[in-house]
């Protein structure tokens, strides 16, 4: 079993997990903070996913979402406010 | 095992401690803002972690440098993001001073 095989389940279960538990619950900012940790967590399994494979080129699926991920947040915030 | 596998257990470990240790937080964190310091860790110090490791394990190449962009931009991007979900907390709550008046 390599390390980002280990790596990417610990980060499904340890960090996708909490970021679901806060993202379902209370009010819509309270909400808005698992959405903002499942994003650089699904970054960062979607990198040890690449490793696992040996496919370089599914790097552009978190280098995609990094910048979504940002964008939508700030939607977010936006539109929360308002 | 060699110290290159050593390196890369190493890394990916703390990565993945301090994402545990940020998930635990950010669940037993009551309230928005305070939350805010749970998902700081993840972007700040797990993110170049992995970036690291990744290009240890790797090796220095095209790919490692996509991956060190990737979560160059997540360091970069993660203070303005819980800057504003943080200013959009504080609005919500009338704790912003300019707030009080309007």
């Amino acid at each position: 079993m390599t390390p980002w095989v280990v790596f990417a389940g610990v980060l499904m279960v340890a960090g996708l997990g909490p970021a679901l538990a806060v993202g379902v619950r209370g009010r819509a900012l309270y909400r808005l903070t698992g959405l903002q940790l499942a994003g650089p967590v699904t970054v960062l399994v979607l990198i040890a996913v690449s490793a696992v494979l040996g496919q370089s080129s599914y790097l552009i699926v978190p280098l995609a979402l990094v910048l979504l991920s940002f964008a939508g947040t700030l939607v977010y915030t936006r539109l929360l406010t308002e | 095992m060699s110290a290159h596998e050593v390196a890369v257990w190493a890394l990916l470990g703390l990565a993945a401690m301090v994402v545990l240790l940020s998930g635990v937080g950010l669940v037993a964190a009551r309230d928005s803002i305070p939350r805010l310091h749970f998902v700081t860790p993840v972007t700040s110090v797990a993110a170049p972690l992995t970036g690291v490791a990744y290009a240890v394990d790797q090796g220095w190449g095209i790919s490692a440098g996509l991956v060190l962009v990737i979560v160059g931009l997540l360091a970069v991007t993660g203070p303005p993001m819980g800057a504003a979900v943080g200013r959009a907390a504080a609005k919500n709550e009338d704790l912003l001073p300019g707030d009080a008046s309007s």
